[in-house]
């Protein structure tokens, strides 16, 4: 049996990768891409390879490449288990990384709520609401640049790309302007 | 030599210079800003040519294609994020420079390297046109094969600390490549339905995605209050510097003429081949990804060598290599130029006065760059909490204007959720943008080889360019595998 405890962060990292990119790249190949490529039969020509074979090959050499890096994440485990540990002590506290996790959770629901809302509520209204969050989100209360990042940055970017490059920006409720 | 004084006299007018001077102008801001594409601005700009003469019209748009292409490497140095793909590369130090706080040595020596490399480029054109068209020409599906097997072997060059998560970086490049049409049979492959991938994923969402997008997420996970990039552009770059990177650059410029001249390639992986070169023979390849100043050298280089030479196959033969010559090639058409063999005789003197011209461009591109570094460089002053949501509407925008599509901006933030978690799982990005970039081209030739051959695979064996490829690709595999600092495995 695998025992975690004593392995260190890169190996259990890498072990991980290799199982989850092995199961992952074995499905898409016994599952994925027989329903998303049509095979081909018979087709008159004859010597044309099928469409499936790139990604059949690409797929197979994935799921081999992370059986090896799971086999060099335990072996490397292994090769560590035999010399004493040693304390990392990186600086950091529980809270900074709780902090830094939501954070990081908060700015990618925030950008994915930004893009699905880009079309309904218009390219601007969305850059302006996004800006001002993501401000505050890094820790800015000054109010002043709040305003200047969150209101004026994004209204001159949406000026440059609408009327200087021509780019057609979707406008949702600021089609006036 | 008649034609060329001829041409060289044709050329000197105010409109002409002003022309290509206004050209380059308009590059520079639409290189630097990411998303928004030379092809695009070439495509945007063709209207108002209708009523210019030939020569001022077609210098224009050559002016806008050489200046965007260094202009990518602004942003490339300064945000993450590639103004167009073929800066990609110069990611890979650019970036770390302008962290350490030497953004201005790193742009200072992506101008310079690209206005040598544009000259060079540019001599090629006047005096090797005909010479590299003839070689162009002999390349068939398996020789396309071998050329893009070699430059695959980039990836051991640019996979960081793991090749194995290297190899699967490039793997996954591949297979998101393969998103789409297929080009032999005309089926849809791993589409799931969606009418959107039919026409495959793009390159600049992906592009943006992975290295500028996966940085603003990254930047959110980093400790408050640590200084995460330096707010200083920095010292200029000095002349040593540069003189140390002349035999790079030189070097860079030819793999680009070569590239160049070869239909069906383009600015990145010359790029990306002229940084595995730089990287195998320097001295200083251990510090290659982390701030080396070669690297941008390597790289930039390898970019604009190809700017000049992708106008031999179009001008000498009336074979577009890429889709911005090919915007361009229909601009020719237009104002009554027929690119092919016989325009060097029929033309000859607009084409050396175009030539002259191009020639030219790289005083005007050194003179122009020096202008728009000073001017960007201006950047760095801006905290990163108040940059990375401005470069957030800057992706968005650049990305939504290519297609006008929202799928494009989901594409890319998805690029950018995956290149987080890539480089948390300490995988490179840049191999996976290798992979997508030459995989379509690498199967395509493999594909049409089998077909042509019926079915015969000794095909892949035969001619004298095969051998050539195929031992450049063993050899470059050899190398990047034996390398002290790229270790298969840490």
């Amino acid at each position: 049996m695998l025992n975690f405890e004593n392995w260190n962060v890169t190996s259990k990292r890498d072990f991980l990768l290799g199982v989850v990119l092995v199961i992952l790249f074995l499905a898409i190949f016994f599952w994925v891409i027989p329903t998303q490529i049509p095979a081909i039969v018979a087709h008159p020509l004859a010597h044309a390879l099928a469409p499936s074979f790139m990604p059949s090959i690409v797929t197979l050499i994935v799921a081999v490449l992370g059986f090896l890096i799971a086999v060099r994440a335990w072996r490397s485990a292994v090769t560590d288990a035999a010399t004493p540990p040693q304390e990392i002590v990186d600086g950091t506290t529980e809270d900074w990384r709780r902090a830094a996790v939501f954070r990081t959770a908060s700015a990618l629901v925030a950008s994915f709520a930004y893009v699905f809302l880009l079309d309904a509520i218009g390219a601007l209204s969305s850059a302006v609401s996004i800006t001002v969050i993501l401000v505050l989100l890094a820790g800015e209360r000054r109010w002043r640049t709040v305003v200047v990042a969150g209101i004026v940055v994004p209204t001159v970017i949406y000026l440059v790309f609408t009327q200087i490059a021509a780019a057609p920006l979707p406008r949702g409720i600021t089609s006036f302007f | 030599m008649e034609h060329v004084l001829i041409g060289l006299k044709t050329f000197l007018t105010v409109q002409n210079i002003l022309a290509l001077t206004f050209g380059q102008a308009i590059g520079v801001v639409i290189g630097a800003i990411p998303g928004l594409t030379v092809t695009m601005a070439i495509a945007l700009l063709l209207p108002f040519t209708f009523g210019m003469p030939a020569l001022p019209a077609v210098l224009l748009l050559v002016g806008v294609y050489k200046a965007g292409i260094y202009a990518g490497s602004i942003s490339a140095i300064l945000i993450k994020a590639p103004g167009t793909p073929a800066s990609a590369c110069t990611v890979l130090d650019g970036w770390p420079m302008a962290q350490q706080g030497q953004a201005r040595r790193a742009m200072d020596m992506a101008l310079y390297a690209s206005c040598v490399a544009d000259f060079v480029s540019n001599l090629s054109l006047l005096l090797l046109a005909g010479l590299i068209a003839s070689f162009a020409l002999r390349f068939g599906p398996p020789e396309f094969f071998w050329l893009i097997a070699f430059a695959l072997t980039v990836v051991t060059a640019v996979s960081g600390a793991s090749l194995l998560k290297g190899l699967v970086s490039a793997s996954l490049g591949v297979l998101l490549s393969t998103v789409g049409m297929d080009l032999v049979y005309g089926t849809p492959r791993l589409t799931f339905g969606v009418l959107e991938l039919t026409g495959g994923l793009s390159f600049v969402p992906l592009l943006i995605g992975l290295f500028a997008v996966a940085e603003i997420f990254e930047f959110y996970g980093r400790e408050p209050g640590k200084v995460e990039r330096s707010r200083s552009a920095g010292a200029r770059l000095k002349w040593e510097e540069f003189r140390n990177c002349l035999p790079t650059i030189l070097r860079g410029s030819v793999i680009g003429v070569i590239i160049g001249a070869i239909p069906g390639t383009g600015p990145a992986i010359a790029s990306f081949l002229s940084y595995a070169e730089a990287k195998r023979t320097s001295k200083r390849a251990a510090n290659f990804g982390h701030g080396e100043i070669e690297g941008v050298a390597a790289s930039e280089s390898g970019n604009n060598g190809v700017a000049g030479a992708t106008l031999i196959p179009l001008l000498a033969l009336g074979i577009p290599g890429d889709v911005i010559t090919a915007v361009m090639f229909g601009a020719f058409l237009i104002h009554g130029i027929d690119p092919g063999p016989t325009l060097f005789t029929r033309q000859a003197d607009f084409v050396y006065a175009l030539i002259w011209g191009i020639m030219l461009s790289s005083i005007g591109l050194l003179v122009l760059g020096r202008i728009a570094v000073s001017a960007f460089a201006r950047t760095t002053t801006v905290p990163s909490h108040i940059l990375m949501p401005i470069v957030l509407i800057f992706c968005v925008f650049g990305t939504y204007s290519i297609n006008n599509s929202t799928f494009d901006v989901l594409i890319m933030l998805g690029a950018g959720v995956l290149g987080y978690v890539m480089s948390k799982v300490d995988m490179a990005a840049a191999p996976l943008l290798i992979g997508f970039v030459l995989g379509p081209i690498f199967e395509d030739n493999f594909r049409r080889s089998v077909l042509v051959a019926r079915g015969d695979y000794t095909t892949f064996f035969q001619g004298p360019i095969v051998w050539v490829f195929i031992v450049l690709t063993a050899l470059s595999l050899i190398f990047g595998l034996r390398k002290k600092n790229v270790p298969i495995e840490k």
